[in-house]
C-alpha cells in the first residue's frame, strides 16, 4: 500500500465518523456536480464530466523521446495525434505499464487535449459539492493542489476528485492561472 | 515539381526517430563511445535524452552546425522524403516539453508514428 492510499484510508475513516455525527441524510435539494469515475491501481478517482470527451481502448503507443514521466506516448486516433498521459507519477503512484489493451479517457481541459490512462473506467457519479472535503494537509503541495476534493464512498474508500485544470497545466509545464 | 525534404530515419535503442537530413553533415561509424569523451565530443546529451545503452558499436551523426559534437545512434536505417506541411504538429499539452527536447512533430508512414528531432535544437549538457 502506498502513502497516498494510506492517507486516503485514514481520511475516509475520519470523514465517515464525522458524517455519522452529522447524521447526513443525503438531501436531494443540494446541487450536484457530475463526474466520471475511474480507477488507478486501487484508488478511485473522478474527473469533472465536462472535461471528458470519450473513453477509448487502444493497443500500443509510440513512445515520446525524453524522460518526462507523464507522457506515456502518442497514438494515431481518428487521423489525429493524441497524447497519452499517465497521471500516476503526479500522485506518487508507480508509472503505468502498457498492456495488450489499454484504456484512456480523452479529456479536453482548457484546450489541453490528452488521453488519460486508467486501469478501469467505473461510472458516472453525481456528487454534492458541499459534501466534498479537502485533501489531507500531509500530502505534498502539488498533490493537494491537484485534488479539488475527496468524497467518502464508504468508511474505507475515498473518491479523489481531480482538479483537472491544475493537473493538466502542471503536466504541460504551464504557469497556473 | 519541388523536391520534398528528406529525413534520416534512425534507430535509438527501441525507438525510431527522424532527423532532418539537412541538419546532418555526415554519418560516422564509431566503435567505442567512451574514448570520444576524452577527445572532446559531447556524447552525454544524446545518451541522457534517449537513454542510450552501452553497446559495442554505434553510428554517429555529425551535425551541419556545431561540428564539435557528434550524436550517437544505434543505427541509421534509411532516408525518407516527407512534406513539411504534412508533419503532425506537437499537441498543446506537450509543446513546452517538445521545445526543450528539440521535437518538432511526427511523421506518419503507414502504421508507424515517428518523432522528428532536430539536432540543432537538442539540449546540450
Amino acid at each position: 500500500m502506498n502513502d497516498l492510499e494510506t492517507l486516503l484510508q485514514k481520511a475516509a475513516a475520519e470523514r465517515a465518523e464525522q458524517i455519522q455525527k452529522e447524521n447526513f441524510s443525503g438531501d436531494n435539494e443540494v446541487p450536484l456536480d457530475s463526474y466520471l469515475t475511474f480507477r488507478l491501481q486501487n484508488i478511485p478517482f473522478a474527473i469533472p464530466l465536462g472535461d471528458v470527451r470519450r473513453v477509448i481502448h487502444f493497443q500500443k503507443t509510440t513512445p515520446v523521446p525524453g524522460d518526462n514521466p507523464y507522457f506515456a506516448g502518442v497514438i494515431n486516433w481518428q487521423g489525429r495525434l493524441l497524447t497519452i498521459v499517465d497521471i500516476r507519477p503526479f500522485f506518487s503512484l508507480p508509472a503505468a505499464t502498457l498492456a495488450e489493451k489499454n484504456t484512456a479517457i480523452i479529456t479536453d481541459v482548457q484546450g489541453l487535449e490528452a488521453g488519460v490512462l486508467c486501469d478501469a473506467v467505473l461510472n458516472i457519479k453525481k456528487l454534492p459539492a458541499s459534501q466534498l472535503f479537502p485533501p489531507p494537509s500531509s500530502l505534498p503541495e502539488k498533490q493537494r493542489q491537484a485534488i479539488s476534493g475527496l468524497y467518502p464512498l464508504s468508511p474505507t474508500d475515498l473518491l479523489v476528485i481531480v482538479n483537472s485544470s491544475y493537473l493538466f497545466q502542471s503536466i504541460a509545464g504551464e504557469p497556473h492561472g | 515539381m519541388a523536391e520534398l525534404p528528406a529525413f534520416l530515419l534512425i534507430q535509438c535503442n527501441d525507438q525510431k526517430l527522424a532527423i532532418p537530413a539537412w541538419e546532418v553533415n555526415r554519418i560516422m561509424e564509431v566503435e567505442e563511445a567512451l574514448p570520444l569523451k576524452d577527445v572532446g565530443y559531447d556524447v552525454r546529451s544524446f545518451c541522457a535524452l534517449l537513454q542510450f545503452n552501452d553497446s559495442e558499436t554505434y553510428q554517429a551523426l555529425m551535425p551541419t552546425r556545431q561540428q564539435n559534437s557528434i550524436w550517437l545512434v544505434t543505427s541509421v536505417r534509411g532516408i525518407i522524403s516527407y512534406p513539411l506541411a504534412d508533419l503532425y504538429p506537437v499537441p498543446p499539452i506537450m509543446q513546452l516539453a517538445a521545445k526543450q527536447m528539440g521535437l518538432s512533430g511526427w511523421l506518419i508512414t503507414g502504421e508507424e508514428i515517428i518523432p522528428v528531432l532536430h539536432l540543432s535544437r537538442l539540449p546540450r549538457q
